[in-house]
């Protein structure tokens, strides 16, 4: 099926969709959500809505540059997403770009997305721990990129 | 915003299948009991708050994506570095 998305038209399987029965914390309207590669080279990727051509967000595998980050998902959302063990579970976190200054961008690891990669059942999760909504990329890899 | 009075013990239905019941009381803390479907987010105000604005800023990178293409070619971001 094709889709329009940010990063341009692209042609989707059905089985690429994730499904997210509570949408994303903010944007409960949106239930349907596709990971698209930003390119073959990037650890970024961008969660992009199925029903909104304009709303994607950045995300990364925490593995890329938190490789200690562990998190603990309650029993519930466990139950939720269909798995009985978070090593079940794909994680990902939403980054943060500020406008003109990427060196400043962080990633949200108290409310990462988990993805059940074999229903394909996601959702963002708060995790128990009090991990920072705001780690600082830069305190893992330094960006030198420029506007 | 509806305002109700209950005991401890009394509980409240909200919808079809939410039920939340004051389970214990104690000085200024009241805890909740909350029966939701499992789909059913549930969190703490403040921090579904917060949680809320930052997946807002995040959303509006999509708007300018010219910054971050620009950041990903050259090779700086995130575990990327060490290895380009």
């Amino acid at each position: 099926m094709k889709l329009m998305t940010r990063l341009g038209p692209v042609d989707i399987e059905a089985d690429e969709i994730l499904h997210f029965p509570a949408g994303i914390i903010g944007f409960p309207q949106y239930r349907r959500y596709i990971i698209l590669d930003h390119d073959a080279d990037s650890p970024v990727k961008w969660l992009q809505a199925v029903e909104k051509e304009d709303l994607a967000f950045p995300i990364a595998a925490p593995a890329d540059f938190a490789p200690d980050y562990a998190v603990t998902i309650s029993a519930e959302d466990l139950s939720a997403l269909g798995v009985e063990s978070g090593a079940d579970l794909r994680a990902f976190v939403i980054l943060t770009i500020p406008r003109g200054a990427p060196d400043r961008a962080t990633a949200n690891l108290r409310a990462p997305v988990v993805v059940n990669p074999d229903t394909r059942m996601a959702m963002q999760v708060l995790t128990e721990e009090d991990h920072p909504i705001r780690y600082p990329l830069t305190a893992a890899s330094p960006l030198e990129c420029v506007q | 915003m509806l305002v109700l009075t209950r005991k401890l013990g009394e509980g409240i239905a909200i919808g079809n299948g939410i039920r939340v019941v004051i389970v214990g009381i104690k000085g200024q803390h009241v805890r909740l009991g909350i029966e939701a479907p499992a789909q059913t987010g549930i969190y703490r105000d403040e921090i579904y708050t917060r949680i809320m604005d930052e997946n807002r800023r995040a959303a509006e990178a999509s708007q300018h994506e010219g910054v971050l293409a620009a950041c990903v070619k050259s090779g700086a971001w995130l575990g990327q570095r060490s290895e380009a």
